[in-house]
């Protein structure tokens, strides 16, 4: 059983119609004591950084999610904004701290001129090779993007990254951890590609 | 780098998805929910969702139109039609809305966006302009702003909207072409991607729109009922002007010839022969 966080935003719907697509057993979780039996945590994008972990914490999620994903090792999956509030730290909505369940900070995409924020669309990744979710990923394989902040984080969690203007994380994995700034529930055959991995990585970790 | 994308627009009235023809006739096409199938198959970039009953009544968003639609569709999902408040925008993200357009109450009311952008993110706010004789109208085409589409969009992106979506109202359902005027200037002056949508006939007007304007997204509605495949044509012409875009599919009309009118040239029967024993083993992922 997968369970999705509801932080009182997030595209709940769209990631829970892609779970199904795989085949997996999907519930939302309301508050941490719906996490506990699941074998395996989502955190959605679709929100805003400040408000999520407002929410966060006013539905007590956040010593749990730290407890069962940071040290009890279930396997998650963040996307978009789900991803950045992994990390320590966001500039967006004020100064927020996140879940700290990655080292790394988010902030606001600083790129070429001329080039507009958010960036939105299909754009490729660039996988490492030598990473589960660089290995099950197609070259030249486009994604769908839709963020005006992007994580900062050390290399070696980073499985892709993304060119706009400049060179944006566009995945990370880590362990029981695997996430990614685009929306793989919203990526076509190539982005249920990934959340199969996910499942496939759940089920073993029974 | 970053695609520019091709929106697949499904309007719906009464439940019905239709072709709309200046704001003011609409002829029945079918079931949205088909239509949002085919464009999912056909590699549209989005789907923009329109309710155009939605305001009647006000009865906010068919939460059930917005359900089926989604469920069918693996790209995002824009949803539009009657938005009025932060409440009905959960609702709709929760039916299976990926974002969403706000049109006459985001004009009427600037801190909506802002209020939106604020639970949601403001890549999930769109504001929707309708433009009418250089002006912006709201209340489906029927009032006059006195607001030009300029200052109405440099507005939004202060409030917070994470792209702009400029309809031509006169050119709705004319097939004649995007106002690549107006578009150009407004793309070209407003820190926002912009989606264009109105007066879409055939490929060719996508590949004037993208050579000629900074728009980051065309959006088609009526057009893209006429023909088998319409986005994927639409892409191949792209590609042959030399742009870049993203395709999936393994229907890239490559080697096909397209006219003007975003016709298909005859094909040589050895090659449909060819085609025809050529089998593609769906993906099952």
């Amino acid at each position: 059983m997968i369970a999705i966080v509801d932080y009182g935003a997030g595209n709940l719907s769209s990631v829970r119609h892609a779970l199904h697509r795989i085949g997996a057993q999907v519930t939302v979780a309301h508050c941490a004591g719906d996490l506990l039996a699941a074998d395996g945590i989502v955190l959605p994008g679709v929100g805003s950084f400040g408000q999520a972990m407002i929410q966060l914490v006013a539905r007590d999620f956040v010593a749990p999610l730290q407890e069962l994903v940071g040290r009890q090792a279930k396997p998650l999956l963040g996307i978009c904004l789900g991803m950045q509030l992994l990390a320590e730290h966001s500039t967006e909505g004020g100064d927020h701290r996140g879940l700290g369940l990655i080292a790394g900070r988010v902030e606001r995409i600083v790129t070429e001129p001329g080039l507009v924020i958010p960036h939105v669309g299909w754009n490729e990744v660039v996988w490492r090779a030598d990473t589960r979710l660089g290995q099950g990923a197609h070259d030249g394989a486009h994604y769908y993007f839709d963020h005006s902040y992007c994580l900062l984080a050390e290399a070696a969690i980073v499985a892709g990254t993304v060119n706009y203007g400049v060179t944006l994380v566009a995945a990370i994995e880590s362990d029981n951890i695997l996430a990614a700034q685009f929306h793989p529930e919203k990526s076509q055959n190539h982005g249920l590609r990934l959340i199969k991995r996910f499942v496939e990585e759940v089920a073993a970790s029974c | 780098m970053l695609k520019r994308r091709v929106i697949a627009s499904i309007f719906v009235k009464d439940g019905l998805a239709v072709q709309s023809l200046g704001f003011s006739r609409w002829l029945p096409i079918g079931d949205p929910a088909v239509a949002a199938e085919f464009f999912n198959h056909w590699g549209a970039d989005e789907i923009f969702l329109v309710d155009l009953s939605a305001r009647r009544d006000r009865r906010g968003p068919d939460l059930d139109l917005i359900e089926r639609v989604s469920r069918a569709c693996f790209v995002p999902v824009t949803a539009a039609g009657g938005l009025e408040d932060v409440e009905m925008v959960h609702d709709v993200i929760a039916a299976g809305a990926d974002k969403v357009a706000v049109n006459s109450a985001g004009l009427r009311d600037p801190s909506l966006i802002a209020r939106i952008a604020d639970r949601f993110g403001s890549q999930c706010a769109i504001q929707a302009l309708d433009v009418k004789n250089q002006q912006v109208v709201i209340d489906a085409g029927n009032k006059p702003t006195g607001l030009s589409p300029l200052i109405a969009a440099q507005q939004a992106a202060q409030a917070g909207a994470g792209e702009i979506l400029l309809q031509s109202v006169d050119r709705d359902g004319c097939r004649q072409g995007y106002d690549i005027a107006l578009l150009a200037e407004i793309a070209e002056a407003v820190d926002l991607p912009v989606i264009a949508l109105g007066g879409c006939g055939h490929p060719g007007h996508v590949v004037a729109l993208f050579s000629q304007t900074q728009v980051s997204a065309a959006a088609i509605g009526n057009m893209l009922n006429y023909a088998e495949h319409s986005i994927l044509l639409i892409k191949a012409a792209l590609v042959q002007t030399g742009m870049s875009v993203r395709n999936d599919s393994y229907a890239d009309y490559a080697d096909m010839v397209q006219d003007e009118q975003g016709r298909l040239a005859l094909v040589a029967a050895s090659r449909l022969d060819e085609l025809y024993f050529q089998h593609i083993p769906e993906e099952v992922i």
